[in-house]
């Protein structure tokens, strides 16, 4: 990233300033460096590489996608990979291509909506609980054990079979069981902290226990569990795959990877590619959420600062 | 003349490479017989990492280069990793600074030093056994059989120095290095531990590094002194010789020094 | 006026402080020397109000410890300068908090002036504590304690991880901002010639009880002085080869 000659763009100066003289700066300093660490590892660029390729694909998948996911032919149902359709067609004489593309919107969806609410809900649980100690502490990791007690797939059904089958009670469920390890780690990260001198500091300074867990605390237990959330999210697809495969996820017609693969059980054998190829499309996202963890953890671990 | 235990030239060890590489020792070399050298200076004066690279410890990010590097006859530049283990621990001995993060806190403290005594060598259990008694007693712990049974976290600071020396001794190497061996220690304990150090290595005959940034804890016990800034040898005397400074960085040393008594 | 009267405090259930009792008035320094495992850090800590287990009697300024009004009266200095700052808060957002939460204007002036009166410069209010020395660091945590204007400051072993020369500079810093801004000062440390440079009086702790208190002159009055002193003294003195213990 260098110009020719080895020199910094001036740019490159000003973030690596040793005196910076704004916040602005300075934040932005620092957030430069922590980009740069994890430039530095080869299989994390390449998980953030596979989820940008991902997405990109998912957001562009109505130009991309030669078909309509939902355009039946059933003269071309389950025709094998070919020129025609790359991916070949499923037991509808769908385009799998378009399916996947289009289902791509579908499960990173619903996994950004699942992570996006259980995760911040996890952390505040957690660094409260932490901070606070006592019978807050008590009362919200019984309420965390709870929750984690519960199997997900079962859970779901519940849910499912409570409120109807459909993209939101998916995602309700999937909330459920998934913050209460986000709540965890971040208690762990902050009952670590609670004694340091540097939060006796703020509390002499007078701040409440409420601007000490928000902006003191929080921030210091956000790495732990970004990670844990890139790791989670190959557990997490899996569930939406498999309420999907269970038939309560995302309804037909709309194209869902965990359904395709339901839908495609009968034919395994010969038409093994209508089954396959979303198979290939889930792993292929969980590896990509995997690798990128494992890059965020050496980059966030606070053991490093 | 009998060859110096410890021959030194021109060290160097090297953070960062390119532009932004780091001189932490920049060109250091003395020579060390059966006597006590003392090398005194602030943080980030080198002294630490001096040592570590004489006895092969850097992280892996430093890079180290020397004319020369000579322990008893060795030459520690040209050694392979196994010849360098070797001489670690049973020739070349640490005393570390803070005992608590250097000693394994899952073991008892008498294990640890049996373990140390059968590392170099070999010894039956009973033989070792007593031979870490006899070091906890040479160290000055009162009740050695207690002691021996002690997990680290269940001894004083002062204690647990001791047991570190004790630990350190077991192999009878000929060079200690003492890494700021009393600094994390209160100012009563300082004293007791330093009277073991003396005791030990005057019986041994050892010769000593000791490292520090108290200028009149060094002057006590050692018989020369080097004073380092900024990755260099600032000045180099006789202990004694320490009431008339000559380099800035040794007058700011002896000027630090705080008076018990209000003049 | 910073009062205690009889206080005791325990730690996990183990008695740490007993009995313990002293004053200091506005523009007084008191030093409170002892071991480790002493009670002179728990006494610090339930004066600051970061202890919970204590019994007794304690006033600050005619309020108890904890409340919010103290935090412009009472301030504290902590010993390890690395643990001292937060990690992610850069030096202009550590100075920059306790003025926000008094609600207080004027805040970029108030932070150049605590950063000049600690001796930094305007280089260093953007940086983080990872960037700075321990030195710069132990700096800014003083510059964060003044910054409220407070009348005391609590100082628990505040050169105690520094070097010999970092230590004298500090402890230089501190003489002069108490001689300038007319602060009382109580110090806790285990070395007795920190105490000694800084303070009027010493009181000397052993096992959670004051052994004695005096003015810093009689220090060497070694007949007066009770035998622990003496010996708190003798270790001050440094080793020499070949001393007999």
């Amino acid at each position: 990233m260098k110009a020719m000659g080895g020199r910094l763009m001036p740019w490159q100066a000003w973030l690596q300033s040793e005196t910076p003289s704004s916040r602005r700066q300075a934040r932005l300093g620092e957030a430069y460096r922590t980009v740069l660490a994890f430039l530095g590892q080869p299989s994390a660029v390449a998980g953030l590489a596979i989820i940008v390729a991902l997405t990109l694909l998912a957001v562009l998948a109505p130009l991309i996608a030669g078909y309509r996911p939902d355009a039946a032919d059933i003269a071309k149902r389950l025709a094998p990979p070919s020129g025609g359709h790359w991916l070949g067609t499923d037991e509808l004489g769908r385009d799998i291509l378009a399916r996947l593309l289009y289902g791509a919107r579908t499960s990173l969806g619903i996994i950004a909506l699942a992570t996006g609410v259980a995760a911040p809900v996890g952390l505040l649980v957690g660094c409260m609980a932490g901070y606070a100690g006592g019978w807050v502490d008590t009362s919200l990791m019984r309420l965390t054990d709870v929750c984690l007690a519960l199997p997900r797939l079962i859970l779901a059904l519940a849910f499912v079979a409570a409120l109807g089958p459909g993209i939101e009670n998916a995602i309700l469920a999937i909330v459920l069981v998934a913050w209460p390890p986000y709540a965890r780690i971040a208690r762990a990260d902050s009952l670590a902290l609670r004694h340091s001198d540097f939060i006796a500091a703020a509390r002499l300074a007078g701040a409440s226990p409420a601007r000490i867990v928000l902006r003191h605390i929080m921030p210091l237990c956000v790495g732990s569990v970004v990670v844990r959330v890139s790791l989670d999210m190959a557990g997490v697809i899996l569930i939406a795959a498999g309420l999907g495969f269970l038939g309560l996820g995302a309804q037909p017609p709309l194209p869902e990877w965990g359904a395709m693969i339901a839908a495609g059980r009968k034919y395994m054998l010969d038409q093994w590619w209508v089954a396959a190829m979303p198979g290939l499309a889930i792993a292929a996202t969980s590896l990509g959420f995997t690798l990128l963890g494992d890059g965020l953890r050496d980059v966030l671990d606070p053991r490093r600062r | 003349m009998t060859a110096p235990l410890l021959d030194v030239a021109d060290l160097k060890v090297r953070f960062g490479s390119g532009a932004r590489a780091r001189m932490v020792v920049d060109g250091v070399g003395f020579t060390l017989g059966r006597e006590r050298l003392g090398v005194v200076g602030g943080s980030g004066s080198g002294k630490s990492l001096t040592a570590r690279a004489i006895l092969g410890l850097l992280p892996p990010q430093a890079a180290m280069s020397a004319a020369r590097l000579v322990f008893a006859g060795e030459d520690l530049l040209r050694a392979d990793e196994r010849t360098r283990h070797r001489l670690r621990g049973r020739r070349m001995a640490l005393v570390p600074q803070d005992a608590k993060f250097s000693l394994n806190p899952l073991m008892r403290i008498g294990a640890q030093i049996v373990e140390t005594c059968r590392a170099h060598r070999p010894a039956g259990r009973r033989e070792a056994r007593d031979k870490a008694l006899a070091l906890l007693e040479a160290v000055r712990l009162r009740e050695p059989q207690r002691v021996f049974d002690l997990y680290p976290h269940e001894m004083s600071g002062g204690m647990a120095q001791r047991a570190m020396i004790a630990m350190m001794l077991a192999p009878d190497p000929e060079l200690l290095i003492a890494d700021e061996p009393t600094s994390a220690l209160d100012a009563s304990v300082q004293a007791e531990v330093m009277a073991v150090l003396d005791e030990q290595v005057s019986r041994r005959g050892m010769g000593v590094i000791f490292i520090s940034h108290d200028l009149d804890l060094v002057a006590g016990f050692c018989d020369r002194v080097l004073v380092m800034a900024a990755g260099r040898i600032v000045e180099s005397c006789a202990a004694g010789a320490l009431a008339n400074p000559q380099h800035p960085a040794t007058r700011a040393l002896l000027a630090a020094h705080l008076p018990a008594v209000p003049a | 006026m910073i009062e205690l009267r009889n206080v005791a405090a325990s730690f996990a259930g183990r008695i740490v402080v007993d009995g313990v009792s002293l004053s200091v008035a506005a523009g007084e320094a008191l030093g409170i020397v002892g071991e480790s495992g002493s009670g002179k850090s728990t006494t610090l800590r339930v004066i600051a109000g970061l202890h919970q287990e204590w019994r007794g009697s304690v006033t600050l300024a005619g309020t108890a410890p904890g409340r919010r009004s103290v935090a412009r009266r009472v301030q504290m200095v902590f010993q390890d300068p690395y643990g001292s700052l937060h990690p992610r808060h850069t030096v202009d957002r550590a100075l920059a908090e306790p003025l926000a939460i008094h609600g207080i204007a004027d805040a970029a002036a108030r932070i150049a002036g605590a950063l000049a009166a600690v001796g930094l410069d305007g280089s260093h209010r953007f940086r983080y504590p990872h960037q700075l020395s321990g030195g710069q660091r132990q700096r800014v945590a003083i510059a964060r304690a003044l910054i409220l204007e407070p009348e005391f400051l609590l100082l628990d072993e505040p050169t105690a991880a520094l070097d010999a020369v970092l230590q004298a500079e500090i402890l230089a810093l501190l003489e002069r901002l108490r001689r300038e801004r007319r602060l009382a000062y109580i110090l806790v440390s285990h070395n007795l010639a920190v105490v000694a440079r800084l303070c009027d009086r010493i009181a000397v702790m052993r096992e959670g009880r004051i052994v004695e208190e005096f003015a810093t002159a009689q220090l060497g009055d070694s007949a007066a002085r009770h035998p622990y002193t003496g010996e708190l003294l003798q270790a001050s003195r440094g080793y020499r080869r070949g001393d007999r213990r």
